[in-house]
């Protein structure tokens, strides 16, 4: 408590003393000395009195930091930036240069980037005479700009015209005439997907042959995208990177043949692959026509299990309802007959599946969806 | 923490966290534990054999895929000539395939394998079919037949039809037995059993279209009713040429039809039975103007529309006769109305909004809701005898459509385009729309033409037709 009123009290008396005596350790010399000047009051008869009586001599006066005669030519008339632009011409060198690369030599200092046309006039009479010369001083002037290298002819942009434009293709009267002509039916073509007239182009003349649509590629068996393991680097640049390599490389090559089918005992203990299976949807598929279901047929999902010969061909005995959904009664029995002639017309020859995997594909359930094709 | 069954003992084994560290295996070995070695080994055993039918039993699992893109195509099907079972019945047998292949055909959705790629021929009904023969030439359906005749004019036809690649018959086989001048209704019934055999929806085939026959002029063109089969044939005049008609519309049994003429000088609406070509007007209030009739699912009253003055308004009067009901009542134009096969609700089309649009109420009236919300104009709604859809005339851009819609407005599809489409009626089984297609210019002229609801298989039904009417399947 007192150690602080102590430190305080010392704080205090220092700050006092240093206010008294402390301007003796200030230099005083950056102090200038106070002039002052004398005024006096005169009358205007008096002030008259000392006007000079007479013509105006017209004399100039000096003129202000005036270069003398003998020096040479201010600089500012060789700084034309303020006063001139700068010379377009540089691109033009550009542009000039041939468009097969050849070796470039380093640019001499062309004597073009002082042109005529941009050099300001040299005032003329004497330079004494120059009575404004707003920036005095000498600008370095500034580096000639000279393409380092060829530049390309960049194409102008297209803009947009922002005019409206009338259109060309608006007459539909004309479109209609064109589709006067009687529509006679024709073969329906096979299809999976509908058009209709109303989605046609408005242009009688048909613009393409209707043709079924592309069906998706079959992956090719497992087997044969299976690569020859790559050849091992030389000089792994970590321990074990090769290892790490080798095996996402081997891994990506088999993608096709990924396990799909966890069914385990089949005769060769290997799953079916997803190559396999995809054929197997494909060849079925080709042979599934829902064209003459009806409505309600056609809002079925019908699943159709059979077993197959090791041939894998269907038993056709064995062909039977598993279950549906999204209809019932005769919608069923015609989504399903629709099916089961998919399977039998198409497993007629054999699905093609290996007969190492029997185990796997004896028995098969296979779902019918319709729906996507449903008329809605 | 490790589970040392063996030597737990009973009290350490009751440690409540004991017990739920070890959990159910404590329990187990208590259970094996007390059995007798035999037992024991019995258990294991058990253990076993069930492990190794969980094996086998996943093993025997289907494989099991998903298809879900199949193919649209119309079904390829044979009908080889019927066979002739009687003298004279030659051009009848080869008559009645001819007119079985021309309406399966005609649907779009099946394909005839012409006879030419035959490999062999039906020569008897009851003999079994040479399946082979037909898969070789991919028909998936054949249709059998046989004809005979017998006195006063009398043919008996009987078909059936097999699944080929199936090897057996669709259905039970049919016989029919009728006069020799309706042979075609006979064929028409043929393929509606083989149609909805293997579609899975009614047929359409044997039923009738009334419409306005045209001929002559655009600027004096001649107007009579005149009603023929489906397909354009048999084709018989209801009504002369002296008068404008407009409209006729079946009634839902398919012996009457009800019709606008300018008889009179001012449309009027009458009513003709089909039997006895006799008409009666329904409608005749001086001063008055009443067009657009339809008739009520049950037959007994009538819709339409009575302009008085400047304003046109939904009626409805019973076909007896009495006192009209008035169904609308506002400043603007409501015409064209069409009833639900249930007769609950009524289309229409009204400028109520500014422009034409479809309009759903109650069947006494009522406030209306708007359920046509796509650009253009919709006209001449008319509900499918299923109930689901309504087909519909739509102008836009220049250009007419017919289209279908839900019976909420939504899910609009536009099935054609043309300079002039206009005036959709539903087949019986609501699969197939007729309507009017007009061609521009002085020298054009208007066709009946149909489309499938999916847009598919439209076709030149008759020329110099329009506003055409489908009759119910006929009896």
């Amino acid at each position: 408590m007192k150690t602080g009123t102590y430190i305080s009290g010392a704080g205090h008396a220092g700050l006092f003393v240093w206010l008294l005596i402390g301007g003796f350790f200030v230099s005083h010399d950056d102090f200038e000395a106070i002039t002052a000047t004398d005024v006096s009051i005169i009358t205007e008869d008096q002030l008259d009195a000392l006007r000079p009586s007479g013509p105006e001599t017209g004399e100039a006066p000096p003129a202000l930091n005036a270069p003398a005669a003998d020096e040479p030519a201010p600089a500012v008339v060789e700084t034309p930036d303020d006063v001139v632009e700068p010379p377009e011409e540089a691109p033009q060198l550009a542009e000039a240069q041939p468009e097969t690369p050849v070796e470039i030599e380093e640019p001499a200092q062309p004597d073009v980037v002082e042109p005529d046309v941009a050099a300001p006039e040299e005032p003329e009479g004497d330079p004494g005479d120059v009575v404004v010369v707003p920036d005095a001083e000498p600008v370095p002037r500034q580096e000639d700009v000279i393409a380092p290298e060829i530049t390309e002819v960049v194409e102008p942009e297209v803009e947009v015209d922002e005019v409206a434009q009338t259109e060309t293709a608006s007459d539909e009267a004309a479109e209609v005439v064109q589709e006067e002509v009687d529509t006679t039916t024709t073969e329906a073509p096979t299809t999976t997907e509908i058009v209709t007239e109303a989605d046609e182009p408005a242009t009688g003349a048909p613009t393409k042959s209707v043709r079924p649509g592309r069906k998706p590629t079959p992956p090719a068996p497992a087997e044969t995208e299976v690569a020859e393991p790559t050849e091992p680097t030389e000089t792994p640049a970590v321990p074990g990177l090769e290892d790490l390599i080798n095996e996402a490389v081997t891994e990506a090559n088999q993608d096709n043949a990924v396990e799909d089918n966890a069914s385990p005992g089949g005769g060769s203990g290997e799953p079916i692959t997803r190559a396999e299976k995809g054929a197997f949807i494909l060849a079925i598929q080709k042979c599934w026509n829902v064209g003459a279901l009806g409505s309600d047929a056609l809002k079925v999902t019908v699943i159709v299990g059979f077993t197959m010969t090791p041939d894998a061909k269907p038993e056709i005995g064995s062909i039977r309802l598993v279950g549906a959904e999204g209809g019932t009664g005769g919608a069923v029995d015609r989504a399903y007959e629709a099916a089961r002639r998919a399977i039998i017309r198409c497993g007629s020859a054999g699905f093609g599946l290996p007969p190492e995997k029997y185990n796997i594909w004896r028995g098969v359930e296979v779902k019918f969806n319709a729906t996507t094709k449903e008329i809605r | 923490m490790s589970c040392d069954f063996a030597n737990m003992t009973p009290t350490s084994r009751k440690l409540p966290n004991e017990i739920d560290a070890c959990g159910g295996a404590l329990q187990f070995w208590d259970a094996v534990k007390g059995y007798p070695y035999m037992k024991r080994f019995f258990v294991v055993l058990t253990l076993v054999m069930a492990s190794v039918w969980a094996s086998v039993a996943a093993a025997q699992e289907p494989l099991r895929i998903e298809l879900d893109n199949p193919n649209i195509e119309p079904l390829p099907f044979a009908a080889p000539n019927f066979v002739a079972e009687t003298a004279g019945a030659d051009q009848f047998a080869a008559d009645l395939a001819r007119v079985v292949a021309a309406d399966l055909s005609n649907s779009g959705l099946f394909r005839e394998i012409p006879k030419e790629a035959f490999i062999s021929n039906i020569t008897s009904f009851d003999s079994p079919v040479q399946f082979a023969d037909w898969k070789a030439i991919n028909a998936q359906a054949l249709v059998t037949g046989s004809v005979s005749t017998a006195g006063d004019n009398q043919i008996v036809v009987k078909f059936r039809l097999f699944d080929v690649f199936s090897e057996q018959q669709l259905g039970e086989g049919l016989q029919f037995v009728g006069s020799t001048d309706g042979w075609r209704r006979m064929a028409h019934k043929v393929a509606d059993a083989v149609y909805s055999r293997i579609t899975g929806e009614g047929g359409y085939f044997d039923s009738r279209v009334v419409y306005v026959s045209e001929s002559g002029p655009k600027n004096a063109r001649a107007k009579r009713i005149a009603i023929m089969d489906y397909d354009g044939e048999n084709n018989q005049f209801l009504t002369t040429d002296q008068s404008i008609v407009l409209a006729p519309r079946f009634s839902p049994n398919g012996n009457r039809v009800i019709y606008t003429s300018y008889e009179t000088g001012f449309p009027k609406i009458y009513v003709l039975d089909v039997g006895t070509v006799s008409r009666q007007v329904l409608q005749d209030q001086p001063g008055t103007m009443s067009f657009a009739p339809r008739f009520a699912p049950d037959g007994q009253s009538v819709v339409y529309s009575l302009t008085t003055g400047s304003n046109t308004d939904l009626y409805k009067m019973s076909i007896a006769g009495g006192a009209p009901a008035q169904l609308t009542s506002d400043p603007t134009i409501e015409t064209a109305p069409s009833f639900s096969p249930d007769g609950s609700r009524i289309v229409f089309e009204s400028d109520r909004s500014g422009t034409q649009q479809l309009y759903v109420m109650g069947a006494n009236g009522g406030e209306a809701t708007r359920i046509s919300f796509g650009q253009g104009r919709y006209g001449t709604p008319v509900w499918s005898p299923r109930g689901d859809l309504i087909a519909f005339t739509k102008q836009n851009r220049g250009r007419f459509h017919i289209g279908v819609m839900n019976t909420d407005g939504s899910g609009e599809r536009l099935l054609t385009a043309s300079f002039l489409d206009e005036g959709p009626t539903w087949s019986p089984n609501g699969r197939v729309i007729m309507f009017t297609r007009e061609t521009s210019g002085e020298g054009g002229s208007s066709t009946l033409h149909s489309v499938d609801i999916s847009g598919r298989n439209l076709r030149a039904v008759r020329q110099g037709g329009s506003d055409p009417s489908w009759s119910p399947l006929l009896k």
